[in-house]
């Protein structure tokens, strides 16, 4: 348990890292959101109590590295943890198609909870109508490096813990509980 | 009951966790409010951040100098001679300006508006950017341990780059004129009507609240008004580019280009004052820095 834990820690951590640098490069439209595919994947893929922490842990992470209240991005995450439990558990998302669909729609649905939470909690939303083209286009991003996140986060995972990766090879069950 | 413990747990995590989003958004909104934002581990991140995110962009500066320093100059020649034309031009216009200011006597008083500009600045190094593109603040590598702190007024020598709203010992968080939530008393420079700067969340930033009636128009300037209280007065905002006069609402806005090239934004000035207004509202706390102690005062001249 301890070494998955590490492994996506470190995925983590380095997402956060890899996007904050990308976001002095590209322009907002085009940096992709590799917190929030991390999440995704980490919950259809790992160990519920891994993927919640990592959930919590990256959104929180955003919230320092980022002009969101503290607890904003975080609790977005653990909601995007919970949705894609349950998805999970209705159909098989390990293939790449299934998985870019719901990082697509992930990535589409999580600012309207940003704009949602921004103007309960703040006051005003942080983003208006005019940026239809920039969410459409992170979404459209989020969906094309899902394939790719998905191969790091399950090869983190696999390569750390091989005694995991055996349990997982031979699992049938085709549901899992959500929560 | 330790098996309905374990087999609970998952569930009780995740209520604990969205019970604990919730408390600090709402700690953090306070916090916030009242500019005492002392994040203790939010700062020990802030620290962490700095020097990976330096490391990181080293390439990206490299291919950056690489770029202007050799493949951008192909047209250097044309450009220095252009250039050479604007600075004989600007140095007449230098000139006869001098010549009107000393004519009409106000030389003194523009340069004792100099000296109440005199705020102490301390330069930054922009080492990160907002992970989250709905939202618009930068990292920079100087803090508490360099009398930074929250609700100080951050330029640029182009203008007013934002406010500073977090701080941890070596590093800040800016947020910056663009963000949705930053609103800045400004005035247009020409005919002093004045509005309220706020950001769009683009890269334009909007004039709002603007009398019908006042005179504005495209191509003036906008500089900060002073009135706030989080500012000085004078400060460079942007220049109109758009006013959208519609004569059945009473007040107008006017859509704004900042003076600040954001895209670009690498070292920046940190003004070591906060205002006189923010001192009162939020009971200056005693953490300005001492040689600075003056320099509210100062601002608040002109």
């Amino acid at each position: 348990m301890i070494r998955p834990a590490l492994a996506l820690t470190a995925v983590g951590i380095a997402a956060l890292v890899v996007q904050g640098a990308l976001a002095a490069l590209l322009p907002p439209a085009l940096v992709p959101d590799l917190g929030l595919l991390v999440t995704v994947i980490a919950a259809v893929e790992a160990p519920a109590l891994l993927a919640l922490a990592l959930a919590a842990g990256l959104g929180y992470g955003t919230d320092y590295l980022s002009g969101t209240l503290l607890g904003e991005a975080a609790l977005l995450r653990i909601v995007t943890f919970a949705g894609t439990r349950f998805v999970s558990a209705q159909f098989h998302l390990e293939r790449p198609l299934p998985l870019a669909g719901l990082c697509l729609a992930v990535a589409l649905l999580e600012p309207l909870g940003t704009a949602a939470l921004s103007s309960l909690f703040a006051g005003a939303s942080p983003f208006g109508w005019d940026a239809l083209p920039t969410l459409a286009t992170r979404a459209v991003l989020a969906a094309a490096l899902a394939p790719f996140v998905h191969a790091v986060v399950s090869g983190a995972l696999l390569g750390l813990s091989e005694g995991e990766a055996r349990r997982r090879e031979v699992r049938f069950e085709t549901r899992r509980p959500v929560l | 009951m330790r098996e309905l413990l374990i087999r609970l747990r998952l569930p009780l995590l995740f209520a604990t966790l969205v019970l604990l989003t919730l408390v600090s958004m709402l700690a953090d909104r306070r916090a916030l409010a009242t500019l005492t934002r002392e994040r203790s581990l939010g700062g020990a991140l802030l620290e962490v951040a700095v020097p990976v995110q330096k490391v990181l962009l080293y390439p990206v500066d490299l291919t950056r100098q690489v770029w202007s320093r050799y493949v951008a100059l192909v047209g250097l020649r044309e450009e220095n001679e252009r250039l050479r034309d604007r600075v004989s031009e600007l140095e007449e216009a230098n000139l006869q300006y001098a010549e009107a200011i000393v004519a009409s006597g106000h030389l003194s008083e523009i340069a004792a508006m100099r000296e109440g500009f005199d705020v102490p600045l301390h330069s930054a190094q922009v080492v990160g950017h907002d992970v989250s593109p709905w939202f618009r603040s930068v990292l920079i590598d100087r803090g508490r341990s360099h009398d930074v702190r929250a609700g100080m007024p951050v330029v640029t020598d182009r203008g007013l780059v934002g406010l500073v709203t977090a701080t941890s010992p070596h590093a800040a968080r800016v947020m910056l004129l663009l963000d949705r939530q930053s609103a800045v008393d400004g005035m247009i420079q020409r005919s002093r009507a004045r509005g309220i700067v706020r950001g769009t969340g683009t890269g334009e930033l909007e004039l709002t609240f603007m009398v019908r009636g006042d005179d504005v128009q495209p191509g003036d300037d906008v500089i900060t008004s002073g009135v706030g209280g989080a500012h000085p007065k004078g400060i460079r905002i942007g220049k109109v580019i758009d006013v959208h006069a519609d004569e059945s609402r009473l007040l107008h806005t006017a859509t704004l280009q900042p003076a600040v090239d954001f895209g670009r934004l690498e070292q920046v000035f940190v003004m070591l004052h906060r205002g006189p207004t923010m001192d009162l509202l939020y009971g200056g706390d005693g953490d300005l820095p001492s040689d600075s102690a003056a320099a509210p005062e100062a601002a608040a001249k002109p």
